[in-house]
C-alpha cells in the first residue's frame, strides 16, 4: 500500500510538471513553427504570452502575407485578429477542433483548458511494446467522466530524473492512435529546462507533420494584463 | 376468306365486339397514361436533380468524389473545354471551385462551404439566377467580392443583403485565406441543407484568395438529351484523354439519387403488371363468352368442311382485329391525354419533398414506350387469352353442337 500510494505521489508529480511545463505562471516565447504536408511546406515565426491557466496571446510575424494575424484565447473563448481587414473574428465552439492556421494543432491544443490533475485520472503503467529503460516512466491518462474532452485516452512517457517528457499519445474515443507528440532538445531558457523542439505528427493525415521549435522563452515573468485584450488584438506590428 | 369471316363475325355482333374492344382499350389508355405520367415525374424529378443542380455529367480529379480536398484539382481547364465544343450533344458546361470556411459577421460565425462559380457558365447550364431570392441580384460578370448566400446561412448569421461578410480559411499554399465579401443576394435553391452551408463566390475570386493558380475541382455538364449521357461520357473521357481525371454521370456521381429513382421505377412496373392483368381477364371473359355463345356456329362451319386449324385462327384473328383497333383508337386517347399531363401537369395539393427538393406539380411525357409497351402487351394478352377459347372452339364435335341448341 505504501508502494502504490509512493507510486500515485510520483504521478501526481509528473502529471503537474506537463500541465506546467510550457506555461508556469507567466511565460513568453519566440516559436518557429514548421508545418509539412504532402501537398506544401512553410513555416509560421510567432511570439507568444500566457498568463496562467486562463490567458494566452499569439502573434504570427513572419511570413510576410500573414503578419500581424493575432489570437487571443481567454477561458475557453477564442478570437483571431485578421488585419488585411481589420476584423476580430470569434472562433466558435464548433471550429474548436479545427487546424490552428493550418497547422496540426487545434484551436482547442491552444484554449488548453483541461488540465492531467484536474481533469484526467492517471496512472503509472508498463508499456511492453515500448522501451524498457528505468529512467522513463508511462503514464496512462483517462478523462475524468463529464469532462467534453475528445480525447479518449493519453499516454505520456516521461524522464524519471528530469521529469521532462519525451513522448506523447493521443488516442481518440475507440483507442485508436490519433496523433503523437515528440519532445526533443531540451535547452535551459531562464533557470528552466524545457525540450525546446516538439514534433506533432498525425497518424490520421499521412505526411503531416509540425514541428515547433522554442528559440526564446521567458517564464514567471510579470505580463501586462491589457496584453490579453481586443485591443492589444489590433495593435498594428 | 378466314379474314372475310373473322371480319363478318366482328360486324355482326357489335356488342360484343365492343365490350371486348372497350376492355382492350381502356387497359391500352390506362398503362400509356401510367407509363406517360410516371415517366414524365421521373425525368422531372431527375432533371431538376440533375439539369438544375449537379449536371448530367461532372468531371474531378480521380477520387475527388470519395475524398473530397482543395488540392484535388483540374488545371488547365480551358483546354478541356475547347474539346467540348467538338463532341456532340453537349448543351452546357460550367467550372466549379469548392472549398469550406469559417465565415462570420459581426459576432455570429458558421462553417461554410464556399463555391466559386463563374456567374456566365453557371447560369447558363444550371439556370442558377433562377434560385436567387427576389431583391439579390446575379453576381457580377468580373470577380469583384461579392456573394450570394444561401437563405438558410443568412439565418444562421442572422444577417442580410448589403452587409459584409468575412471568410477565413487556407489557401492551397498553406497561406491563411481571409478577405471580406458583400453579400448581393441570397439562394434558395430548394436544397435546404444546401442553402445551410452554400456561400458562392465568382470563380475568379475564389482562384486569387485560395491560391489556385488556375485550376478548378468540378465541371459540371449538360447533354442535350439525358438518355444519352453515358454516350457521351464516353466521346469526354476519350476526347480528353486524361487518367488523373474522372468524368462521371448523374447514375454514378447521384448513385444514391439514382438508386432511389430504380427502386421507384420497379414500383410502376409492378403497378402496370396488375393494370395488365386485369386487361387479360377481361378480354379472357369476353372471347371465351363469344366462343361458348358460338358452340353452333361452329359446329356447322364444321360440318361443312372447314378444319380445326381453320377455326383455331378464325378465333385468333377475330380478336386481333378487335386488338388493332383498340390500339390505334386508344393511342390516340392517350397521346391527347399524355400532351395535355405533359402540358398542365397535376398539382400536388401538399409539395412534397423528394432528396431535398420540394415537388409542386407532376407533369406526364410524351414518349414511344409509353405507347409500344402497352401495344405489346394488349396484343400478347390478346393472344394468349384468345389461345384457349379458340382451341376449344377447333375441337368442337359438329354433332353434339348443333344438338345443343
Amino acid at each position: 500500500m505504501g508502494l502504490f500510494s509512493e507510486e500515485s505521489n510520483d504521478a501526481t508529480k509528473f502529471v503537474k510538471k506537463m500541465d506546467e511545463l510550457y506555461r508556469s505562471n507567466s511565460s513568453y516565447a519566440e516559436i518557429i513553427m514548421k508545418i509539412e504536408t504532402p501537398n506544401w511546406k512553410r513555416s509560421l515565426k510567432i511570439k507568444s504570452w500566457s498568463l496562467g491557466n486562463k490567458r494566452s496571446f499569439l502573434r504570427i510575424l513572419e511570413p510576410k502575407k500573414e503578419r500581424g494575424i493575432a489570437t487571443l484565447k481567454i477561458g475557453n473563448k477564442m478570437w483571431n485578429f485578421l488585419p488585411k481587414i481589420d476584423k476580430i473574428m470569434k472562433i466558435p465552439p464548433s471550429m474548436m477542433m479545427s487546424s490552428w492556421m493550418g497547422s496540426d494543432f487545434t484551436n482547442d491544443d491552444f484554449v488548453k483548458m483541461y488540465t492531467f490533475v484536474e481533469d484526467y485520472d492517471f496512472k503509472i503503467v508498463n508499456l511492453k511494446d515500448e522501451k524498457q529503460d528505468n529512467n522513463i516512466v508511462y503514464i496512462e491518462c483517462i478523462p475524468k467522466k463529464g469532462r467534453p474532452i475528445v480525447w479518449g485516452k493519453r499516454m505520456l512517457a516521461i524522464y524519471k530524473s528530469s521529469s521532462l517528457p519525451l513522448w506523447e499519445k493521443f488516442y481518440d474515443g475507440k483507442g485508436k492512435l490519433v496523433r503523437e507528440m515528440i519532445y526533443k532538445d531540451i535547452k535551459k531558457f531562464g533557470n528552466k529546462e524545457i525540450p525546446s523542439v516538439i514534433e506533432l505528427i498525425s497518424t490520421t493525415k499521412k505526411g503531416n507533420m509540425t514541428t515547433i521549435i522554442y528559440s526564446d522563452a521567458k517564464f514567471n515573468i510579470d505580463i501586462d494584463k491589457k496584453t490579453f485584450s481586443r485591443k492589444n488584438l489590433r495593435k498594428r506590428i | 376468306m378466314i379474314f372475310k369471316i373473322a371480319f363478318r363475325n366482328i360486324f355482326r355482333q357489335k356488342r360484343r365486339t365492343i365490350l371486348t374492344a372497350l376492355s382492350m382499350l381502356s387497359g391500352f389508355v390506362l398503362s400509356a397514361f401510367f407509363i406517360g405520367f410516371s415517366d414524365g415525374s421521373y425525368s422531372n424529378i431527375i432533371n431538376m436533380f440533375t439539369k438544375n443542380k449537379t449536371g448530367h455529367i461532372q468531371i474531378h480529379q480521380k477520387d475527388y468524389l470519395d475524398n473530397p480536398s482543395i488540392y484535388k484539382s483540374i488545371s488547365k481547364y480551358q483546354i478541356i473545354f475547347r474539346k467540348f465544343d467538338k463532341i456532340k450533344g453537349i448543351e452546357s458546361y460550367t467550372p466549379r471551385i469548392y472549398t469550406s470556411a469559417l465565415v462570420s459577421v459581426r459576432d455570429k460565425s458558421a462553417g461554410a462551404r464556399i463555391i466559386g462559380i463563374s456567374p456566365e457558365f453557371e447560369n447558363r447550364t444550371t439556370n442558377f439566377n433562377l434560385n436567387i431570392v427576389k431583391g439579390g441580384k446575379p453576381l457580377s460578370k468580373n470577380n469583384s467580392k461579392e456573394t450570394l448566400i444561401g437563405i438558410g446561412l443568412s439565418k444562421l448569421l442572422k444577417t442580410k443583403i448589403g452587409e459584409k461578410v468575412t471568410i477565413v480559411s487556407q489557401g492551397a499554399d498553406g497561406a491563411i485565406a481571409y478577405d471580406e465579401f458583400k453579400i448581393i443576394g441570397l439562394i434558395d435553391s430548394g436544397d435546404e441543407l444546401a442553402d445551410k452551408m452554400a456561400f458562392y463566390i465568382h470563380f475568379m475570386d475564389a482562384d486569387k484568395l485560395f491560391s489556385l493558380k488556375g485550376k478548378i475541382h468540378e465541371i459540371a455538364i449538360n447533354t442535350k438529351n439525358i438518355r444519352s449521357v453515358d454516350m457521351i461520357k464516353h466521346s469526354i473521357s476519350k476526347s480528353i484523354n486524361n487518367t488523373e481525371l474522372t468524368v462521371a454521370t448523374w447514375k454514378e456521381f447521384a448513385k444514391s439519387f439514382y438508386d432511389a429513382m430504380k427502386a421507384d421505377q420497379a414500383g410502376m412496373w409492378i403497378m402496370l403488371f396488375i393494370i395488365v392483368l386485369i386487361v387479360a381477364v377481361g378480354v379472357l371473359n369476353t372471347v371465351l363468352m363469344s366462343v361458348l355463345e358460338r358452340t353452333r356456329e361452329y359446329g356447322v362451319l364444321k360440318a361443312v368442311g372447314t378444319k380445326p386449324k381453320q377455326i383455331f385462327s378464325l378465333v385468333l384473328i377475330e380478336v386481333n382485329i378487335i386488338a388493332i383497333f383498340s390500339v390505334i383508337i386508344g393511342t390516340g386517347i392517350g397521346f391527347i391525354l399524355n400532351s395535355l399531363m405533359a402540358k398542365y401537369g397535376y398539382n400536388i395539393p401538399e409539395p412534397i419533398s423528394y432528396g431535398g427538393m420540394m415537388i409542386e406539380t407532376m407533369k406526364g411525357e410524351v414518349n414511344l414506350r409509353s405507347f409500344v409497351i402497352p401495344a405489346i402487351t394488349i396484343f400478347f394478352t390478346a393472344s394468349f387469352v384468345g389461345f384457349f377459347p379458340a382451341l376449344r372452339a377447333a375441337k368442337i364435335d359438329p354433332a353434339k353442337s348443333m344438338r345443343s341448341f
